[in-house]
């Protein structure tokens, strides 16, 4: 929406009326010196001169056009956004996502385990305003990707960097949580939440998952744990992203649910389990329901100053007026 | 005083123009007068100059007037509500390889790294970023409260951070707005800690966006006027085989400090976190209780209204009777 700094200023576009009415409308002037055309160069002229009247009204259209355009940059015009500011500060969620190659399985259509838990985590993540969350992934060792942050931006980009068997070949459930917890422990947050999304057993890393959830439970984090994939046989491809090979197979086995649910009811949360993308996009729409606090926001406007355009506009209507008078026309004052 | 769209101030150059087509259609005008109305008719000479000077002048310094407008002249302030709590603060870190001259101990960089640090100890409510430029700017860390990472990522930084070569502000100051998340209704800072050597010229679009959002930039200049050589025992040489030799570019600092409604501190002053951290928290304190903050006041009405006058005087001199003006 646009509106005016000036809005009393506008009121000079009434000021255009009588101008225009003695400029344009009223004929009998003094200030107009008439000569009969037939002394012009002795050259007889031949009505109605169509090219001319044209030019001259758009001549003078550009002209008031600038007129009206001089008037409203004067006003002080600007373009409003709204924008939405909230009041409070938000929680803190950290994502903890496994990225060992079993997350490579191809029963998750249309890709694998691990593009749908990105592409379901990029949904959660943009549905969360307000709130900082953070990024650690895990295979044989854990790393910090994003610090919580509501730099959502920065957020999806290190979601997107993400590849299988970056972090080498393994399941370091606990070395994950730990990591997670570890940087949510200075958050001034009122509420903190862990979410561990992974497909395999503890098989690295020299921190029990027990013992970081317990750990993250004294801070007052909550702890989530999904496990995701399907029992049986599983076709597995993927590339290693270091080396570039290509890796193709069967795996077998799932995740240890019974320490999955032991975690999450150690860490103060719950145990989902996804066997599929649907599910998967479910659960995490449980969590954020479960979540929930009440946000205050207020509605902040901004403005962007637009009189540099309009002065613009009017210049260039000016321009026109001017050089359609003086060199085409070419008017004798 | 200031100008936000510089660049206006070009078309100028069109004014010049028709000043040239104007004094070309007065001969001309004069010429065709004359053997309209003959020698005596008392419609060129004098008269006719006034009239024209009267139209065309008008007209002429409207147009001027109306770029002088559209360039945005500001100057003085004014007073803007501001009810954003909580402060973001973003470090730019320089981390070309000019900053690994000694000049400043132990190094530039290694300077601005513990300087960063010590603020980043001594605001325990703040949340911290880190953009890290040279040739090209990346951000580092994005704003978050985890100091222990912010403090890892300073602790590592070298120059080899980035593979671009070269020192690109403009890049830096770029990726220091941009990791300020909109809606936030914080009071964000940015602190600049570089020696001020840039590839090109401080952008004024950037500058203006950094007003427009009321973030002020601290600017630190790290390094000396005198300058060092950059790299012991081996200083780099430029192509004609001679040891480059580094200076601190104060003004280029002080200009993104005065534009922007920050500070320029140099880095070698005694004390300088604690000048930092007061400066800080003071502007921090006076946004607080106040409610407001100021920001330049724009003058743009000035240019136009004279311009809209002039037009008035342009459009009653094109009314007046020629005998009026004998």
């Amino acid at each position: 929406m646009i509106t005016f700094d000036h809005p009393g200023r506008l009121i000079f576009l009434l000021l255009l009326i009588p101008l225009f009415y003695f400029q344009q409308i009223r004929k009998q002037r003094a200030s107009v010196l008439q000569f009969p055309f037939s002394i012009w160069r002795q050259v007889k002229f031949v009505p109605p001169l169509y090219g001319i009247r044209f030019l001259m009204a758009v001549s003078r259209v550009c002209f008031w056009g600038g007129a009206v355009g001089l008037i409203l940059s004067w006003a002080g015009p600007s373009y409003v956004l709204k924008e939405k500011v909230y009041l409070d500060r938000g929680m803190d969620i950290m994502l903890v996502l496994d990225e060992s190659p079993s997350m490579a399985a191809k029963d998750f259509q249309p890709e694998n385990r691990f593009e749908a838990a990105r592409s379901v985590i990029r949904n959660f993540v943009q549905g969360r305003p307000n709130d900082s969350i953070g990024l650690v992934s895990f295979a044989l060792e854990a790393a910090l990707r994003v610090p919580p942050t509501t730099d959502y931006e920065y957020f999806l980009q290190e979601l997107d960097a993400l590849s299988i068997m970056d972090l080498g070949d393994g399941t370091a459930l606990g070395m994950g949580i730990a990591v997670g917890v570890l940087h949510l422990k200075g958050s001034s947050a009122k509420e903190k939440a862990l979410v561990l999304l992974t497909d395999g057993k503890q098989n690295a890393g020299e921190i029990l998952p027990e013992t970081a959830a317990s750990i993250a439970a004294q801070l007052g984090i909550r702890t989530y744990v999904i496990g995701i994939g399907t029992p049986g046989e599983t076709y597995i491809e993927f590339t290693n992203p270091k080396t570039g090979k290509q890796y193709r197979g069967t795996l077998e086995g799932g995740f240890d649910e019974s320490l999955l649910r032991r975690i999450a009811d150690i860490g103060g949360g719950s145990y989902f389990y996804a066997g599929n993308p649907a599910a998967l996009a479910s659960v995490f729409q449980i969590i954020d329901s479960l979540e929930t606090y009440d946000r205050r926001a207020k509605i902040q406007i901004r403005k962007i100053a637009l009189y540099g355009s309009f002065s613009l506009g009017a210049f260039i209507l000016f321009s026109l007026y001017f050089l359609i008078r003086n060199l085409i026309l070419r008017e004798v004052l | 005083m200031n100008i936000e769209h510089p660049r206006y101030l070009l078309l100028l150059g069109v004014a010049l123009l028709f000043l040239g087509v104007m004094i070309r259609s007065y001969t001309r005008s004069r010429k065709a007068l004359t053997s309209l109305t003959g020698a005596d008719t008392g419609y060129k000479g004098n008269r006719f100059f006034r009239r024209f000077v009267l139209m065309e002048g008008t007209f002429l310094l409207m147009i001027v007037c109306i770029l002088f407008g559209a360039a945005g002249f500001t100057w003085g302030r004014k007073a803007v509500e501001d009810d954003r709590m909580g402060v973001d603060i973003v470090f730019v870190l320089d981390i070309s390889r000019s900053m690994l001259a000694r000049d400043i101990q132990p190094s530039r960089l290694g300077f601005s790294v513990d300087l960063a640090s010590s603020l980043v100890s001594a605001f325990p409510e703040a949340r911290f970023g880190i953009v890290v430029f040279k040739g090209s700017a990346v951000r580092a860390i994005p704003l978050t409260e985890d100091r222990w990472t912010v403090e890892k990522f300073l602790r590592e930084v070298s120059p080899e951070s980035l593979g671009s070569k070269g020192s690109n502000l403009n890049e830096g100051l770029e990726q220091g707005l941009a990791s300020f998340p909109n809606s936030m209704g914080r009071k964000g800072y940015v602190i600049l800690l570089s020696d001020g050597e840039s590839q090109a010229p401080i952008s004024r679009t950037i500058l203006s966006k950094y007003r427009e959002e009321g973030i002020p930039v601290f600017c630190v200049g790290v390094g000396t006027p005198q300058g060092s050589l950059i790299g012991d025992p081996d200083p780099i040489r430029g192509k004609d085989g001679k040891p480059v030799v580094s200076r601190l570019k104060e003004s280029v600092l002080q200009e993104v400090a005065q534009a922007t409604q920050g500070i320029y501190q140099w880095g070698d002053t005694p004390g300088i976190d604690r000048i930092l951290w007061e400066r800080l928290t003071e502007h921090a304190r006076d946004r607080n209780s106040k409610k407001i903050r100021y920001i330049p006041a724009e003058r743009y009405g000035v240019f136009l209204g004279i311009a809209l006058l002039l037009l008035i005087i342009h459009l009653g001199a094109r009314s007046l009777p020629w005998k009026d003006l004998s």
